[in-house]
């Protein structure tokens, strides 16, 4: 009775409370945004159509095969002969290996969660997820289906190529006593092939993804935790792995710089330092806004602790009821709303959503400062990004992490904890072979294509246009800043172009990108470097070149703009844009050009000016389906309307040359979504030879390094 | 040599400084042992998984039995072969097996990990067990003695307690079935103990491991029994101040010579036969451990005896007495702690602070209750010493 | 201690010798050639310490004290401990790879479930107990905790709670009995295991399978399989590449480690027949040298103060 009386008593106060406090709209925090809608474009639900495919083939177990012909591969040779399978019998390039007989007796006792044992949570059947396998990859390398498919189940009739799971179901049958089981088969075969050929990976995460285990039985948390209690009750357990997070770059917003021209054993640039773009600016003096972005909670001002490991914010990456969000103008702290205890108890790996959050919407929105990474790549189409919609790839599927040092590299920024490129697992030489019908031609590209990766990026071809699905930013003018007045008008991509805050600004949705040699250096303009106000100041540049054989041609969004600089010092100025001071809210430019000078340490003069910068931005997500690439005829218009391999090859081959050659990206198909591409239809020289520094289309004039031998006759052709 | 008085109750005070430091050293061995009950084996001793037998066993047990063969040997001696001579000194054997074996019993309680459970064996039987053997005959020796020890406390008390006195004159009646009992039970776990250390061939040193390793343990038990009666009688007229009884334990030490001596012989013809006598120069820890038994405990005290002028000084019977005693301790140590080394033991074993301060407890414990006894049971018979004037 | 095998052969001369004379066969006899067991290929084995895992979750252990992905426990040898039913120990071999670098072989240390355990032989109450399955398993309502059967396993295998005040049990591998003792069951560590190096079956079948692995690579496998006839045999066997000794599966004796203290066991407590010899010699040579005490008069001491 006493205790129901002191509780409605209580309600009733907190009621009051609540309304007292409710007319003050500023101090309601607004609700945080709903997770990104499971749809596509058209509002269809959202579905990865390889995975599924891949999944559902996975979920088959075939009838099992009894008896087998037992015969050496000599033997089989000898009789298949001629008819021995190869590439065009791959039914499948991409399979999930995985399998409902390991979910079943006898191994289900593994995937069940026994209570009070020593893991809770832990299904130990369960601890990795099925494998990503690139069935036509592995048969181009390993040449011979019959290495893998090892022996033929005993009927006249049977497939030389019978699946695994045929042959090898539960393991310790007392009838096949020898033969291995399904998952003792597949680790039998993989590890012992990468292993034999020193080649792939052989550890269990370098083809399992691991399973975390049901947090929501280990985490233990009151209700409605603060956010440092959450990360407190992560320490519990994860203390470790909090200290590899104190030297990450997620951490420290700074790191080493290994392909920064001049900076390569530095390790103390990034933007919590010195860096500066075109965008918001620079940190400094703007820290509550931009810090919502930080895996931590509480970085307001230069004072930031990075040594204290509670500050850490652990949902960020690993909310998987995707609900988690961080107030825009908190210095970290998420929405008060929000059911952290409910979050916590279902962490996960992270997700597209997870790294979307802060990735994708850089430079104060989404998509405006990637031009290849927008909030369509949540549940992206598989034209829009191949990896992603297709086959639903998580980032860190690509971006390999260790001790939290997240692989992956970009212009942007300085910092690089390693590493990744296409080649890691599309290797040196990636046109193997198209299946299906009416790709028997194509095969005959590979040898050609394969020789383009040493002059090529990936990308180049394989993403003709960047902001492909949505629109990009590509111009900010600070100088037009502070007009409350000015009407906003929408551009033909119904984005707006002005905002009395920031500016004028443009967008570009479908865009062609820059072409630039490229060789992995940057060259970096850093807070503090003299300027040249005649020229356009370069904040970051690809550096490369035709004569240096490190360099491909690689594809860029330019992001230009005006920005402001000390007309005295000739220096860019970091600006105080966010706080009660800041020009945001006094739109006084000499006030926040003195306070953020100040706060960067640096000296203002008290005379700006407005100057002309540039920003690259390299262009490595959305692939588009690899028929959709660039065809040969887009590049080298040379080969425009040649009928016959015969230019280069004597034979006479029954080859239908145009239809391989100007297959290619299909830009009308593209206008006709609603793309803004009409104006690259039937564009030819689509890289632009000349300005990459050669004389012309390479097959006529011959390559950076070597004279083709067959040209027109003006190129001087020997044979 | 005068005839020799009955035993009585002595009339020395009882609280000496002497028994002082043996209540001190059982205190300290009782904090030991409740920290054992508390925080279990690993808080007090150095066990660990490759040495799950340590200082309790070595000593308090196997070291302990063997030093209580005294009680059967003398009653053998004196009883059934009818050397009535000796019987002075057989109730203080039999008084030292009594404790001997009681003390055993409480090492035991304390070494193994379920103490509460000791009884278990008594209901699950497993002949197959060389230990199971062992532990019936213990427990069913240890009842024994108490059976012949009834004569002495019935002559104290027998008159007070009414149903002590009549005990005794039944048991009067068929107490040579016990003292017979006692021997064979003594027999069969003396030599059972030599049997333990058999199931492990390929971790007990080669040195040690015999087949015969029980008739070694029940010759050298035999053999130590005299030594060890006179061992004691001498610390103990000595400390009570008491007549020394050379007339009875020169003559038992000649038969010593006998049994010691068929002990070392049978032990060096093994050692022959086996050819393990390559390993007794390699300078291991174990060939060192062998040859101090071997030289010290058993060689040197047994030509000594040969002597005849050394059995008969009472300072030189004491001390070659003392290194057969120490000679068949450092025997059983060897042999349960020294010699096992089991192959994949990453640290050899040795006692802890706390091992060592129970065994030393328990060993308080049998002097301090042989104390006890002797003052107030009729067990010595040696006569006050004359003060000479 | 490094027995040699002089001194080895010697010893089971020796118990030979004895036996002999001990007409009884020693040991516990209810195997067959259905019972259960296990044959771990460490040539197969990846060190991937998952066998580890599992028995650790479905013998629902103490949470262990690293991860079960930290490599670096390889570091140093293990054993296993009452915390750990099974460890994976890694050994360098002689074999080198194309780059001149080790080769590791990993082996998986537990229980081997001998044919004739000298644990449960030693077991004073049995609570060690060979099951007809093939398992041996333990009884903690039986122990008394003693510890006889760490001190007679000859594969070093029983671990003890130590630091358990007063219930304290022996712990090794139960060749998870319960899950075997089912239809189709099987030990956690062979389920896991992703590349099947444990094979699960009968023991005369893994004998077969075995036996086929190694003469078909004749190489490759020393050609022996260790448990075969190792202490008379166990239900765990091991083929591998690398000499068996360098894994720390040192060369044992073929007779059964029981056969010795069962054979003595036997020949003299069989209807008790020596007791009650040396009884009798004893009774005669009382009533030869002091017939007195035995026909029930007053004992010596009474009759001196009679005198």
């Amino acid at each position: 009775m006493k205790k129901t009386f002191i509780l409605l008593m209580l309600s009733a106060f907190i009621l009051l409370a609540a309304l007292a406090s409710a007319p003050d709209p500023a101090k309601v925090a607004e609700a945080p945004p709903p997770p990104p809608k499971k749809v596509f474009e058209d509002g269809s639900p959202w579905k990865a159509v390889d995975q599924e495919a891949a999944m559902e083939r996975a979920r088959q177990v075939p009838e099992f095969v009894k008896t087998v012909l037992k015969e050496s591969p000599a033997e089989r040779k000898m009789r298949l002969g001629e008819k021995m399978p190869t590439l065009a019998d791959v039914p499948y390039r991409y399979m999930i290996i995985d399998s409902p007989i390991l979910k079943s007796p006898p191994f289900d006792f593994l995937s069940q969660e026994s209570a009070g044992s020593s893991f809770p949570g832990l299904k130990i059947g369960d601890i990795y997820g099925p494998v990503r396998f690139m069935h036509l990859k592995h048969a181009a390398v390993v040449k011979d289906c019959t290495k893998c498919h090892h022996y033929k189940p005993d009927q006249p009739d049977a497939s030389e190529t019978t699946e695994c799971s045929a042959c090898h179901q539960k393991p310790f049958d007392p009838e096949f006593p020898e033969r291995p089981g399904l998952k003792a088969a597949y680790h039998q075969q993989c590890m012992g092939c990468h292993q034999k050929e020193n080649k792939g990976p052989t550890d269990c995460t370098g083809c399992h993804a691991k399973n975390p285990p049901d947090h929501s039985v280990l985490v233990k948390l009151p209700d409605h935790p603060d956010p440092l209690m959450v990360t407190k009750e992560c320490l519990r357990c994860h203390d470790h792995t909090a200290n590899d997070m104190l030297t990450s770059a997620h951490w420290l917003w700074r790191g080493p710089s290994p392909y920064t021209v001049g900076a390569e054993k530095r390790v103390d640039m990034g933007k919590a330092t010195n860096t500066i773009n075109n965008f918001c600016v620079a940190l400094t003096s703007n820290w509550p806004r931009c810090t919502s972005c930080h895996a931590g909670y509480g970085w307001k001002d230069a004072n930031f602790d990075f040594s204290d490991k509670t500050r850490m914010d652990c949902l960020i990456c690993h909310d998987t009821t995707l609900t988690y969000a961080k107030v825009p103008t908190e210095a970290g702290m998420p929405y008060p709303q929000l059911d952290l205890k409910k979050i916590a108890q279902s962490v996960g790996k992270p997700s597209r959503k997870t790294c979307g959050d802060c990735h994708f919407q850089g430079g104060g929105g989404d998509a405006v400062k990637h031009g290849d990474m927008n909030g369509i790549l949540y549940y992206p189409s598989r034209n829009c990004d191949v990896h992603m919609g297709g086959m639903d790839f998580q980032c860190h599927e690509c971006h390999k992490t260790r001790n939290h040092k997240i692989s992956g590299r970009s212009l942007s920024l300085p910092v690089a904890e390693g590493s990744r490129s296409c080649q890691d697992c599309h290797t040196d030489s990636p046109h193997k072979f198209h299946t299906g019908e009416g790709h028997e031609d194509h095969n005959l590209l590979n040898h050609h294509l394969n020789r383009h990766t040493e002059h090529l990026h990936c990308q180049t071809c394989h993403s003709p246009v960047y902001a492909k699905c949505k629109p990009s930013k590509s111009w900010w003018d600070w100088s037009k800043a502070g007009d409350k007045k000015r009407k906003v008008q929408k551009d033909k991509y119904g984005m707006p172009d002005y905002s009395w805050q920031k500016g004028e600004f443009q967008w570009k949705e479908s865009a062609k990108p820059e072409y630039l040699w490229y060789n992995g250096k940057v060259s970096r303009h850093l807070i503090g470097d003299k300027i040249n106000p005649e020229e356009t100041v370069r904040l970051t540049f690809p550096n490369g070149g035709i004569a240096d054989p490190e360099s491909r041609i690689y594809p860029f969004k330019s992001m230009r703009g005006k920005q402001m600089a000390d007309a005295g010092n000739h220096i860019l100025i970091v600006p105080h844009l966010y706080g009660p001071e800041g020009y945001w809210k006094t739109l006084d430019w000499d006030s926040a050009f003195e306070k953020g000078m100040k706060a960067a340490g640096l000296d203002y003069s008290g005379k700006y000016e407005w100057v002309e910068t540039v920003m690259y931005w390299g262009l490595t997500h959305e692939t588009i389906p690899a028929k959709n690439a660039l065809g040969c005829v887009q590049c080298h218009s040379a080969l425009k309307g040649e009928k016959t391999c015969n230019r280069c090859h004597q034979d006479n081959r029954n080859v239908n040359f145009k239809k391989l050659a100007e297959k290619g990206t299909d830009f009308e198909f593209m206008a006709s979504q609603g793309r803004d591409v009409s104006h690259l239809v039937g564009q030819s020289d689509y890289l632009n030879f000349e300005a990459l520094g050669y004389k012309g289309d390479p097959i006529i004039y011959g390559g950076r390094f070597k004279k083709l031998p067959l040209g027109n006759e003006t190129a001087g052709m020997e044979n | 040599m005068s005839e020799h008085a009955r035993p009585a109750p002595i009339a020395a005070p009882f609280w000496t400084p002497g028994v002082l430091v043996l209540t001190a050293l059982m205190g300290i061995a009782a904090i030991f042992i409740a920290a054992r009950f508390a925080g279990g084996l690993a808080a007090v001793t150095n066990l660990k998984q490759s040495h799950p037998w340590g200082l309790w066993i070595g000593i308090d047990v196997a070291t302990g039995v063997a030093l209580a063969a005294g009680g059967f040997t003398t009653a053998a001696l004196a009883h059934i072969f009818g050397r009535h001579h000796y019987e002075a000194v057989t109730r203080p054997a039999l008084l030292t097996a009594m404790l001997g074996y009681t003390f055993v019993s409480v090492g035991l309680f304390v070494d193994i990990g379920r103490s509460w459970a000791i009884w278990k064996p008594l209901v699950f039987w497993q002949p197959n067990s060389v230990l199971f053997e062992v532990a019936m005959c213990v427990v069913i020796y240890l009842h024994v003695l108490y059976i012949e020890f009834i004569p002495a406390a019935a002559e104290r008390f027998g008159e007070k307690i009414k149903i002590l006195g009549t005990l005794n004159r039944v048991l009067d009646k068929v107490m040579w079935v016990f003292i017979i009992a006692g021997v064979v039970l003594s027999c069969m776990h003396q030599s059972g103990l030599g049997s333990l250390m058999l199931i492990a061939p390929t971790k007990v040193h080669p040195l040690w491991y015999t087949p015969i390793l029980p008739l070694l343990f029940l010759l050298s038990a035999i053999a130590v029994g005299y030594p060890m009666v006179v061992f004691e009688t001498a610390i103990a007229t000595t400390s009570l101040n008491l007549e020394d009884e050379m007339q009875i334990l020169n003559p038992l030490t000649r038969v010593t010579v006998f049994l010691l001596g068929l002990y070392m012989a049978v032990k060096i013809t093994d050692m022959a036969v086996r050819g393990t006598y390559s390993y007794l120069f390699d300078g291991s820890v174990q060939s060192r451990a062998f040859l101090t038994e071997m030289i010290a405990g058993v060689i040197v005290p047994w030509v000594m005896l040969l002597f005849p002028g050394v059995r008969r000084s009472r300072r030189w019977l004491f001390i070659s007495c003392a290194m057969i005693v120490l000679g068949v301790a450092l025997n059983r140590i060897n042999v349960f702690l020294v010699s096992y080394s089991p192959p994949h033991a990453t640290q050899s074993y040795f006692p802890s602070i706390g091992e060592i301060a129970v065994t030393a407890g328990l060993i308080s414990g049998i002097i301090f209750f042989y104390r006890v006894a002797v003052t107030f049971l009729p067990v010595l018979s040696a006569r006050p010493r004359e003060v000479k004037p | 201690m490094q027995i040699t095998r002089r001194s080895l052969f010697k010893i089971m001369g020796a118990a030979g010798g004895l036996s002999a004379i001990g007409s009884r066969a020693a040991a516990a006899e209810n195997t067959s050639d259905d019972d259960y067991g296990c044959l771990a290929d460490v040539g197969r084995c990846i060190g991937c310490r998952k066998c580890e895992m599992a028995c650790s979750k479905v013998n629902a252990l103490p949470p262990a004290q690293t991860s079960f992905e930290d490599m670096t426990v390889f570091d140093r040898n293990r054993r296993p401990d009452e915390a750990a039913f099974t460890v994976v120990n890694r050994y360098f071999s002689s074999r080198a790879d194309e780059r001149g670098q080790p080769v590791p072989a990993y082996i998986k240390v537990q229980c081997m479930h001998c044919l004739h355990p000298a644990c449960a032989s030693a077991c004073i109450t049995g609570a060690l107990k060979k099951q007809e399955n093939g398992a041996v398993t333990y009884n903690p309502s039986r122990c008394i905790g003693c510890r006889y059967c760490m001190i007679a396993c000859p594969f070093q295998i029983p671990a003890y709670e130590f630091s358990d005040p007063l219930t304290p049990r022996v712990r090794k591998c139960t060749f998870c009995f319960e899950n075997i003792s089912k239809q189709g069951g099987l030990p956690g560590c062979a389920a896991i295991c992703p590349v099947e190096a444990l094979t699960f079956g009968t023991r005369s079948e893994l004998l077969k399978i075995a036996h086929q692995r190694i003469s078909e690579a004749p190489l490759e496998y020393v050609q022996k399989v260790y448990g075969e006839h190792e202490v008379g045999g166990t239900s765990w066997l091991y083929i591998s590449k690398v000499p068996f000794e360098k894994l720390g599966l040192y060369p044992l004796p073929e007779k059964e480690i029981p056969h010795l203290t069962e054979t003595i066991q036997h020949s003299i407590f069989a209807y008790m027949w020596a007791p009650i010899t040396l009884f009798g010699i004893l009774a005669g040579a009382m009533r030869f040298f002091n017939p007195q005490q035995m026909s029930g008069k007053p004992s010596q001491i009474q009759t001196e103060k009679e005198v």
